[in-house]
């Protein structure tokens, strides 16, 4: 164990359960409490910041006779890779959600007003739930078997699919998003309590907002690391991991709308407490999916049943029946009110897009959760993607239609403009439609979902035009992110459903053409950037601009695991992905074709001559510390010589030879295949020169060619839709900020 | 009060139809574990799991699939295809889970799940080396 890394944990929950008497106290009357408790809650906080700091120390220090710096990490990394060791494994994930959760109550306390009391004493338990599961898993404990006063030379390495620097931000976003939910679920059981129903909903709808925005762009993150990591083509895989942040994140956004129906009708009172109780209810549940093992046998990620299915199984219990009991006993006081909104008001609109909103969170989480709900029944099984897809649409449908009518609606009816500006989005709308169809969209749903998609992207960019012109910034939010997510429907349905794919065969230096671009495959050859291998392909389009792509495929020494990166490359209309699926070194020529020459020394092989002038060191080290030798021929044929540097280069996936071209008819290439530096010779093969012997194979290398259309209106409408959500989080802070607060907040 | 009535009819509608077709896909879409010879009979997709045997993958060119045989407890042997990426530690995995369908002699999966000895499990005590420092 390291010892000030546990103390740090103690402390803080320590502090946390002492800051949750102390709140108590101050319920009681105790006029001194309320102090103590919130200095205690600053304790907690500090412990926490402590413990994060020794685990990074840890890490950064290649500490490794912990286990978790062991088996996350290595000498090799580099310092933002070291950093995002730091979350991933499960414990280290823990703490940075633990982090997370403390800071965000530093500016929750200030702003809870009347509600501080009880919702912090909520808050302190949904905190210490996580510290539970820390000093049970601790990040701290040692490397287990390890002789006394030894230490590992080196730790196994971070998953290179994580060595991304999308997944360096995408957790610390996400675990703020986690943490977040909490706060809308303490304010909300403090407010049964407190028989307060209606103030929670202004102090709560930022905190709700900053769940929507944080987890929207974790999943941003997380698709857009997966379509340039993965090489499978796409953003998102229904995988239990990003429906665990999926489901939370439509709960969220449901709530919000939940809030700003009862702010501005004062009414959906029971409906918010729900679900306010729900999305943080949803967080625990997912957390217990993913982390507790019981989806192992269904999930391409690794989950490892660390001994912690207990705690995670009893927080799920604790707080499900914390928050729906107390929303139980308060049921029948709670004020209701009939409505009397016509059909056409946003209030019903909203009412439905909720329902739409927790129709897919609900399918989404029934699919996510088949395996245990069938092991009840039968043998466990589970659904694939066909599910998700097959269930989401019509709901994607039916909330762009809806996206796309709300923007004139009130709250009580149609505003005055409102057939006018239908008629205009509608008409802009058939116009989109229409150019689509020309452009060769097909297939009745998809030009449905499209046209929909139009809709919504269309009504609230008119809307929000509207707003910015008229100087109403801070009302732009919700049109903002609204016509964000008709352009990320529109940018979902061209990519996937417009999508054309093909497999590529490419022998080493001959062309194939395929969608409109001619591949011609290079060899294989050392990333610049990554210092990784990667095969180097010719990509020349029907214009006449070319390019090279650089799919990398190499084998990662630590954990021996093959790993495939597409090449991504974003046009204006469309992206052209490259994705390696195998690479075939061939049948190396027969002796016939090499030669070996020392330096000085002269060779003819057909109709060349070489002359070895020596090795060229000044390649130097590249990216990634591989050491590359040149050898510096001077060729001759037909009476014209040339220098040419064939280069070999040493990686941490072995010797990586970069061919250069001869002179000459034929497209023949020279390789450097070996060299002795100590004896000053080098082996040079000679390959598409007419002699070159029967039965050599040139090296083939097969990728999955694709060209994804408009695929760039899908991350550009999720970034409008994360900026609309941070325009209504500042407008909604404000409006908190701006209110009296019921009762002094500072004691 | 009609208006009323009229709302939760039509609410109850919508509700029991989403709940019907949200059912009625899950029914259709899942995708037991069963033994090679039931998935052999089935005409559904089906998940079957087994450990690769050795040497058994190749990349067919021509039908651009990868086809492997997967081996169980029991000993049976099934081909398997997969359209697709080899996963990354393919090779060194102790068991495959492939789901998909049975077609002609051989299983056209979908999607493949590559189980590996976990990184850090039981590896620990044998794959440091140790440095007097």
């Amino acid at each position: 164990m390291f010892v000030p890394g546990v103390v740090a944990l103690w402390a803080a929950a320590l502090a946390l359960v002492g800051s949750t008497v102390a709140y108590a106290r101050a319920l009681k009357g105790d006029a001194n409490a309320r102090s103590w408790a919130r200095q205690l809650y600053g304790l907690a906080v500090f412990a926490v910041v402590v413990a994060s700091a020794a685990l990074l120390y840890l890490i950064l220090s290649h500490d490794f006779r912990y286990h978790y710096v062991f088996s996350y990490s290595d000498r090799s990394l580099p310092l933002s890779y070291l950093i995002s060791t730091f979350w991933a494994g499960q414990e280290g994930s823990f703490l940075l959600w633990l982090l997370a959760g403390a800071l965000i109550g530093l500016p929750l306390i200030p702003t809870a007003r009347h509600y501080e009391n009880r919702t912090m004493i909520v808050y302190n338990l949904t905190l210490l739930a996580l510290a539970a599961i820390l000093l049970r898993q601790s990040p701290f404990r040692p490397l287990e078997g390890l002789p006394p006063g030894q230490a590992p030379f080196d730790g196994q390495g971070l998953n290179p699919l994580l060595q991304n620097p999308w997944m360096t931000i995408h957790p610390p976003v996400m675990f703020l998003g986690y943490a977040a939910t909490a706060v809308p679920f303490a304010f909300a059981v403090a407010a049964l309590v407190e028989r307060r129903y209606d103030e929670w909903v202004r102090a709560a709808l930022p905190w709700a907002l900053l769940t929507v925005v944080t987890l929207g762009a974790a999943i941003l993150l997380g698709g857009y690391w997966a379509y340039v990591t993965l090489g499978w083509g796409g953003y998102w895989g229904w995988d239990p991991v990003e429906n665990s942040s999926l489901v939370p994140w439509l709960a969220s956004a449901a709530l919000v709308h939940g809030m700003l129906l009862q702010r501005s009708r004062g009414r959906f009172r029971k409906l918010n407490f729900s679900l306010a109780i729900l999305s943080f209810v949803l967080v625990v549940y997912a957390t217990f999916l993913t982390r507790s093992g019981v989806l192992a046998d269904f999930s391409v990620h690794s989950f490892v049943d660390l001994g912690i299915t207990g705690w995670l199984v009893g927080n799920l219990a604790v707080f499900t029946v914390l928050g729906f009991t107390i929303l139980a006993w308060r049921a029948r006081e709670i004020p209701t009110s009939p409505g009397d909104e016509p059909f056409l008001s946003r209030t019903v609109f909203f009412v439905l897009g909720i329902a739409a909103l927790l129709g897919s969170a609900a399918l989404v989480l029934l699919g996510t959760s088949a395996p245990l709900i069938t092991r009840l029944f039968t043998q466990p099984a589970q659904v694939g993607p066909a599910f998700y897809n097959r269930v989401t649409l019509p709901i994607g449908i039916l909330l762009a239609v809806l996206l796309g009518v709300v923007p004139y609606l009130q709250w009580r009816g149609r505003s005055p403009e409102f057939v006018r500006r239908l008629l205009l989005s509608l008409a802009l709308t058939a116009v989109a439609t229409s150019a689509a169809l020309l452009l060769g969209a097909r297939g009745l749903l998809f030009v449905t979902f499209l046209a929909a998609s139009f809709f919504a992207l269309l009504a609230n960019l008119v809307k929000t035009v509207e707003a910015l012109a008229g100087g109403r910034l801070r009302q732009a939010g919700g049109p903002l992110a609204h016509a964000g997510l008709g352009l990320m429907l529109a940018g979902i349905v061209t990519s996937s459903a417009f999508d054309r794919t093909e497999k590529l065969v490419l022998p080493l230096g001959e062309s194939r053409e395929a969608l409109g671009y001619t591949f011609t495959f290079k060899g294989p050859e050392v990333d610049p950037a990554s210092g990784r291998q990667a095969m180097a392909v010719d990509v020349r389009s029907g214009d006449g601009t070319s390019y090279v792509a650089r799919p990398k495929m190499f084998r990662n020494e630590k954990s021996n695991q093959l790993v495939a990166n597409p090449d991504v490359k974003v046009f204006l209309t469309h992206d052209l992905y490259v994705s390696p699926i195998e690479f075939d070194p061939g049948q190396p020529a027969d002796a016939g074709a090499a030669v070996e020459i020392g330096k000085g020394e002269t060779a003819t092989f057909g109709p060349y001559t070489l002359t070895f002038r020596g090795f060229d060191m000044g390649g130097g080290h590249g990216g990634g510390g591989q050491i590359t030798i040149g050898a510096v021929l001077e060729v001759t044929t037909d009476g014209a010589s040339q220098t040419v540097t064939p280069t070999l280069a040493a990686t941490d996936s072995g010797f990586v030879s970069r061919p250069v071209p001869l002179p000459g008819p034929g497209g023949a290439t020279l390789t450097l295949s070996g060299v002795n530096a100590s004896q000053g010779r080098a082996r040079l093969v000679f390959s598409g020169v007419g002699q070159e012997a029967k039965g050599g194979q040139p090296m083939r290398f097969s990728a999955d060619v694709s060209v994804k259309p408009l695929i760039g209106l899908l991350w550009l409408g999720l970034v409008l839709l994360l900026a609309g959500g941070v325009l209504a989080l500042v407008r909604r802070a404000g409006d908190f900020a701006a209110t009296t607060p019921g009762e002094p907040s500072s004691a | 009060m009609n208006r009323r009535l009229a709302w939760s009819l039509a609410g109850g509608v919508a509700i029991a139809g989403f709940v019907a077709f949200g059912v009625g896909a899950f029914r259709d879409n899942l995708t037991p574990y069963v033994s090679f010879e039931k998935a052999r009979r089935s005409r559904d997709a089906v998940q079957v799991a087994g450990s690769l045997v050795p040497g058994s993958d190749r990349y067919d060119e021509a039908s651009s699939r990868l086809i492997f045989a997967i081996t169980d407890e029991g000993g049976d042997t099934l081909q398997v295809a997969y359209k697709g990426l080899k996963p990354g530690n393919f090779n060194e995995a102790t068991q495959i889970v492939a789901i998909g369908r049975y077609r002609g002699d051989r299983l056209e999966a979908e999607k493949l799940l590559v189980k590996c000895p976990s990184k850090y499990q039981g590896v620990e005590e044998k794959q440091y080396t140790s440095d007097p420092s």
